[in-house]
């Protein structure tokens, strides 16, 4: 190759690779700034507030009690719109039992399929996670059993990626967030 | 017949194009992998190794597909590059590629064994044994080592040409197993249906390409020119003449200076073709010299007329057609001066504008030398016989007598030669007689692009 080809391939080479990097950057950003309260999933939901008057909540807890269910307004942490279908059922139970909500996550639909979970709460704590729909193409959903455990884990998506999962991964905690949005 | 500074720089140009040509499909896919987020993503040590897996992944795929259309015999290709250049390229990207692959396995090993937390060969295994398409690509990567170890030179002086081809044509088995992982698991192209079907759209056409350039088109176009020995001639120093007919077969356009891939259809070479240089193409045949080297090529000295052939070609930029310069210097050594009697026989020109240069070893015993006086005598080209035991060192010319004043071979070139510099320069011999050749003519400053060189080590 000539001299001044080569000069000339090298420049445009690393142009196209400098602004290649700074999109690539600008769409990871992004992705996260997307992520709906991802800076503000890490703290478990310490009030089990019922955020939609529809909510059917069989609670018997102490009158003093905190979590005095249908009627608390919702959290200050949750200022996201009102969630369409949460189904709170609390277990009645002795009156210094724990109080046990249930809430189902929006149907979140990405590259691969669709996420969909449904989360238990005992006392504002994550306990449970079930798969209400979790198709994934090629075995991505083999991830989920290990991202439920994450998220009981670490109370929150505040944890890594797996990797090959990352779009899996994403929209797992997309569906997360949405959960913890319905308390 | 054009000539010019203008085509020689059209010949660059076409070069460079070539060149930038698979450059740009190696940045392609790169690209597609930054502006995707491919490195913004990594942000920890296992998913650093990811990105360094999926970015070698790419960039491997694309250089194999390059290392593949490098031997795909694509006559506008061979045009521009010649089939040695070709050759020479694929041979030294087997090792690159080799270690992108590698890399791309063991960083994918890596990754997924620090996100699982276990070792990194029970993740080998879990691998291999949970996903097919890995097991598939674990054997491909297996059966291409196995390739490119049986390439290195060291192997290649041991095996036998016959083990060497046959281990070679694993490599077909080893691209196949490696299809699957990739559009199964691969994240890129999962995620991105454009970049997956830009890469069917290479695999397809570069397999395409080599179905039909290397395998059908020659064997189809051999058979409907029913192509087959005419006569055969032995000739001084061991060499016979080989004369090919068929029907319409000056259609294969062959230019003086050009070779062929001979296939000699008998039950013992069938399958092994030879390079050989066209020597002459009078009325409607075309000749070739062959050296007696051994292997098959004593068994073509006693080949019989009417034995069916495969002609592959005609290849090599070793050609009038990338000549720029009204001067041409023609040097041949050996058994390599049948594509420069052919060039001396047909290049345009004007009494003195050519001059050949024939190295022997012994005068008495050199292939077509009658040939070449006649042809020189005929058409007032310029001719050096040079006969004498080689120099002590490396070098092209013959040795100096003890009664010479000792010079330089490149000014002894310039005495026998004039106009050198000014010339387009063809060079067919042993590769380190060339080597040699081409060193004395850098210094005198020669044009890279206006040297010719003819390999005929394959």
């Amino acid at each position: 190759m000539r001299k001044s080809t080569l000069m000339v391939t090298s420049l445009f080479a690393a142009s196209a690779l400098t602004v290649a990097w700074n999109t690539g950057q600008l769409t990871a950003n992004n992705e996260i700034l997307l992520l709906p309260a991802e800076s503000t999933s890490n703290p478990a939901p310490t009030e089990v507030a019922a955020a939609d008057p529809n909510a059917t909540s069989t609670a018997t807890a102490e009158p003093t009690a905190t979590a005095s269910a249908p009627a608390t307004s919702p959290g200050p942490g949750q200022t996201a719109a009102p969630a369409p279908s949460p189904t709170a059922t609390a277990a009645p139970t002795t009156p210094a039992a724990p109080v046990t909500v249930t809430a189902n996550s929006d149907p979140i639909t990405y590259k691969y399929g669709t996420v969909q979970i449904s989360m238990t709460t005992v006392d504002g704590a994550i306990t449970k996670i079930k798969m209400l729909q979790g198709d994934a193409t090629n075995g991505r959903d083999s991830a989920y059993k290990t991202l439920i455990d994450a998220t009981i884990q670490n109370q929150g998506t505040n944890y890594g990626n797996i990797s090959g999962a990352t779009f899996t991964v994403d929209a797992f905690k997309k569906a997360v967030d949405s959960a913890l949005l319905k308390f | 017949m054009v000539l010019g500074s203008f085509k020689l720089l059209r010949l660059e140009r076409r070069r460079d194009a070539v060149e930038v040509l698979g450059i740009l499909a190696i940045l392609a896919p790169t690209l597609a992998f930054l502006i995707n987020g491919g490195l913004a993503a990594a942000n920890d040590l296992a998913s650093w190794f990811n990105a360094v897996n999926r970015l070698t992944a790419l960039v491997g795929t694309s250089l194999l597909l390059i290392h593949m259309i490098l031997v795909a015999r694509i006559p506008w290709l061979e045009q521009i590059l010649g089939l040695d250049k070709l050759t020479h390229a694929h041979k030294k990207l087997g090792k690159p590629l080799l270690y992108l692959l590698l890399a791309h396995t063991i960083t994918a090993l890596i990754s997924y064994s620090i996100s699982d937390g276990v070792g990194v060969f029970t993740t080998l295994f879990n691998l291999i044994g949970g996903y097919t398409d890995l097991l598939l690509a674990f054997i491909g990567l297996v059966l291409m080592i196995l390739v490119v170890v049986s390439s290195i030179t060291a192997a290649r002086r041991k095996l036998s040409y016959e083990a060497w081809y046959l281990i070679h044509l694993l490599s077909y088995i080893s691209i196949f197993a490696a299809i699957p992982h990739q559009f199964s698991l691969g994240t890129e192209f999962l995620a991105e249906p454009l970049l997956a079907a830009y890469f069917i759209a290479l695999y397809v056409f570069v397999g395409l390409n080599i179905v039909w350039f290397r395998f059908l088109y020659p064997i189809v176009r051999s058979l409907a020119m029913s192509l087959k020995v005419a006569s055969v001639r032995p000739e001084a120093n061991r060499t016979t003449s080989m004369v090919i007919g068929g029907k319409r077969i000056e259609s294969l356009g062959a230019e003086a200076g050009q070779f062929f891939m001979l296939r000699v259809l008998t039950a013992k070479q069938w399958w092994r073709p030879h390079p050989f240089s066209v020597s002459a193409s009078p009325n409607n045949t075309i000749r070739f010299t062959v050296g007696n080297r051994g292997d098959d090529t004593s068994l073509l000295q006693d080949i019989k007329a009417g034995t069916r052939v495969i002609l592959e070609g005609p290849f090599g930029v070793f050609s009038e057609s990338k000549r720029s310069k009204q001067h041409v210097l023609l040097l041949a050594a050996g058994i390599g001066v049948a594509p420069i009697r052919a060039l001396a026989e047909s290049l345009a020109a004007e009494p003195g504008d050519v001059t050949v240069v024939y190295r022997v070893t012994d005068r008495s015993n050199a292939a077509l030398l009658d040939e070449v006086e006649r042809i020189c005598l005929e058409r007032s080209h310029t001719l050096h016989i040079l006969d004498g035991p080689r120099p002590d060192g490396p070098g092209f010319l013959p040795k100096q007598e003890a009664s010479e004043k000792p010079a330089p071979e490149y000014a002894r070139l310039i005495g026998l030669a004039p106009f050198t510099a000014e010339s387009d320069i063809y060079i067919c011999g042993p590769s380190a007689w060339s080597n040699a050749a081409v060193h004395s003519l850098k210094k005198i400053n020669v044009p890279k692009a206006s040297i010719h060189v003819e390999e005929f080590a394959w």
